[in-house]
């Protein structure tokens, strides 16, 4: 038994600082207007000030990074700076995805993890682009969102690369047969602006493990009993 | 002993000196004897509560426009910020 706890004391530091192969892949920040952002500065009560935002949002971008680092099967994804405005860029929290599924960590609510599945299903079209050197394929995925008994088909581009034959990409959005390199989702853009390999250590995700986990659909059913109950009070 | 006379007195000396400067500023309102501190929380906290039920009615405008609770909720806290007067929580500060 006291051999036993002698291996183990002299493995331990060798296995916990083992260094494994990683790419990390850095991602800047586009933001663009759209139709429903026209729609909701022109009509909406509230436009003034969400034009402010986006002004502001747009002379920001350039400072906001993403990082996502992919070991196996496992990825992270977050932005560098919280404090910079975020607002347009559908940020929402760190993201680590598993083989199947994805868990969000709102960074606004801290102590809840959004836990759902991979089931985005994307159209690979025959539309092709360049970013950096590689030759990448655009693909069309829908988002469905379901609000008060309205639906609606927000469209996602995906510009991925076969020859990173990774199915990765920003936030969350993967299962391509390739690297998403770009990626336009609303106002936003995320843009590749340089990938590598290194060694880094295995990522620690226990954050994401220690919280409380809910589905986005209950997340959002909470949220508008909250909402409703305070609108009663 | 010299110890302990030194930490009295110094004790005694500081103790002192910070009840010097203890300023009794709680003015109270003539009218209803309301204390003003207290008023102005008040007047914060209903601020506070508007303001957040401001966040939930363009929450709620931005959802019916088809924008996902990630996009209508950062939407949402902008307006929040704004009615609080306060800058977005997430402007860049300097280093």
């Amino acid at each position: 038994m006291n051999r036993f706890f002698i291996i183990i004391f002299i493995i331990l530091p060798y296995v916990s600082t083992a260094q494994i192969n990683t790419y990390v892949f850095t991602y800047g920040m586009q933001i663009i207007s759209d139709e429903r952002h026209e729609s909701i500065v022109n009509k909406s009560e509230y436009g003034a000030i969400i034009h402010d935002l986006f002004v502001k949002a747009q002379n920001n971008q350039d400072k906001i990074k993403f990082e996502l680092i992919v070991q196996d099967s496992i990825t992270h994804f977050c932005i560098n700076d919280l404090r910079l405005n975020n607002s347009f860029t559908g940020y929402f929290g760190e993201i680590l995805t598993l083989k199947d599924s994805i868990y969000k960590n709102p960074y606004k609510v801290k102590n809840i993890t959004i836990v759902n599945p991979k089931n985005l299903t994307w159209e690979i079209t025959s539309d092709t682009l360049r970013i950096g050197g590689y030759l990448c394929i655009k693909a069309k995925g829908t988002e469905l969102v379901t609000y008060q008994n309205k639906t609606f088909y927000n469209p996602i581009y995906a510009w991925f690369c076969p020859d990173i034959p990774i199915s990765v990409g920003p936030n969350g959005f993967c299962g391509l047969p390739g690297a998403i390199l770009k990626l336009q989702k609303g106002n936003s853009i995320f843009g590749l602006i340089n990938f590598r390999k290194e060694s880094r250590p295995m990522l620690v995700a226990s954050n994401f493990f220690q919280k409380k986990k809910i589905t986005q659909e209950l997340y959002h059913q909470k949220l508008e009993e909250q909402i409703s109950n305070f609108e009663n009070d | 002993m010299k110890k302990l006379l030194f930490t009295a007195i110094a004790v005694v000396g500081f103790g002192l000196n910070s009840w010097g400067h203890t300023i009794e500023k709680e003015e109270i309102d003539s009218s209803n004897g309301t204390s003003n501190s207290i008023k102005s929380e008040i007047v914060e906290l209903e601020e506070g509560l508007n303001c957040r039920l401001e966040r939930f009615k363009a929450y709620t405008n931005f959802r019916s426009q088809g924008l996902s609770h990630e996009e209508a909720d950062s939407r949402a806290y902008a307006v929040f910020f704004a009615c609080m007067s306060v800058n977005s929580e997430f402007e860049l500060t300097p280093p």
